[in-house]
């Protein structure tokens, strides 16, 4: 895993690919029926910045791989470091936030 | 550090483990300089990688649900199934497609894949005849009977006699016969004279005279019979036509050409002498003609 990715302000891409494993198992998790939600905020601050959910590609549930795909002005951030939580709804309601952040960095763009 | 008591270290993260301890509980007991062993049940790590994954994400599509009248004068490109009835009469080609199903009659030579494999069963008898080869010569008086005609023809002259009563005989006796074929209707030219006085014209020995009147009893009814004829005219229901001949003064030429000719004279004959020596014809000829 990367310890930070890069964007350039108001990229859309490049995609996010993330595979869940069970720590205990080391096995993927199965993501039946479950949510996979991306929190974003900058370093040090406290103000969610949005909210965005991955998508679990059908019959690929159990091999626990989300990807994030980013909206329009979801990068469009000022210049500075970023951060990302995840956070597992499964199917049962059951809420699980992975502990470990993602390290985002984004500058400015050019034109 | 005074120890109060002492607990193996692998049944204190026994311990740990079955109450699920936080890590911050973990780093209150590294604060206490006490060595435990923690694992999450459940994922607790993760690995991400960046780049292109997805060609199409179902996530960030927006359905929105609006009612829209459009008029669209293009085929559309998802097929409407309809089944309706309209009584009209269209000169246009109609956008929408109709489907139809019609039978068609169709005649199909092709030959069989599979095979029919027939089982029959011949039943054949050999009756052999084995002629034996000891000869046993016999005598057989056959009985025949033969039903064949005589070739003698016998002929038979024969005499019939036939009574004809009613045949016309061959003689023929003529007869003289006075055939009455006039009638003379005469009337007697002599008249007869009586000399008497009666005014019945009687002859009598008396000199009177007598009249006798008399009635005749007799009645003499008469019948005839008179032939009525009863004709009635009855109209007719049906139209009669009536051909009426008007007037009309055509001045029309005439396609047809009358020729008449018409020859008159008067002819003279006198070689005696010039016809005003004499008054009139005396010698010669002399006519008129038309």
């Amino acid at each position: 895993m990367a310890s930070s990715f890069n964007y350039v302000q108001g990229d859309t891409g490049p995609q996010i690919k993330v595979t869940l494993v069970d720590d205990d198992t080391n096995s993927p998790t199965n993501l039946s029926g479950a949510t996979v939600t991306l929190h974003f905020r900058a370093v040090g601050e406290t103000t969610l910045l949005f909210s965005r959910q991955l998508y679990v590609a059908s019959g690929t549930e159990s091999t626990g791989i989300a990807i994030l795909q980013w909206q329009t002005n979801d990068l469009n951030q000022q210049p500075g470091t970023y951060e990302g939580e995840l956070e597992v709804v499964r199917a049962g309601g059951l809420r699980e936030t992975i502990f470990e952040t993602l390290r985002f960095r984004i500058r400015e763009d050019f034109a | 550090m005074k120890l109060k008591s002492a607990v193996l270290l692998n049944a204190l993260k026994a311990a740990y483990e079955a109450v699920g301890a936080t890590p911050t509980t973990k780093a209150s007991f590294e604060a206490l300089s006490t060595t435990a062993t923690f694992s999450k049940t459940g994922f607790a790590s993760f690995s991400a990688v960046q780049g292109y994954f997805l060609l199409l994400s179902q996530n960030f599509e927006s359905v929105e649900s609006f009612d829209e009248t459009v008029l669209s004068l293009f085929r559309s490109l998802t097929d409407s199934t309809e089944l309706s009835e309209a009584a009209r009469i269209s000169f246009y080609k109609a956008f929408a497609d109709n489907g139809y199903v019609t039978d068609t009659q169709v005649f199909e030579y092709v030959k069989r894949l599979g095979e029919t494999v027939g089982v029959s069963e011949v039943f054949e008898k050999t009756a052999n005849f084995n002629r034996h080869f000891l000869d046993t010569p016999e005598t057989i008086d056959i009985i025949s009977k033969q039903l064949s005609r005589p070739f003698g023809d016998g002929l038979a002259s024969t005499d019939i006699l036939r009574f004809s009563p009613f045949l016309k005989a061959l003689n023929e006796a003529p007869s003289a016969v006075d055939a009455i074929d006039a009638f003379a209707i005469t009337k007697f030219l002599a008249d007869q004279t009586t000399a008497t006085d009666d005014l019945d014209g009687e002859a009598t020995t008396e000199d009177d005279q007598e009249m006798q009147f008399a009635k005749a009893r007799v009645n003499i009814a008469a019948a005839t019979d008179d032939l009525t004829l009863a004709m009635a005219y009855n109209r007719a229901f049906a139209d009669s036509y009536g051909v009426a001949d008007s007037d009309v003064l055509n001045f029309g030429k005439r396609l047809a050409d009358t020729t008449s000719m018409t020859d008159v004279g008067s002819l003279r004959s006198q070689g005696f002498a010039d016809f005003t020596y004499f008054a009139e014809d005396f010698v010669g000829a002399s006519r008129t003609f038309t």
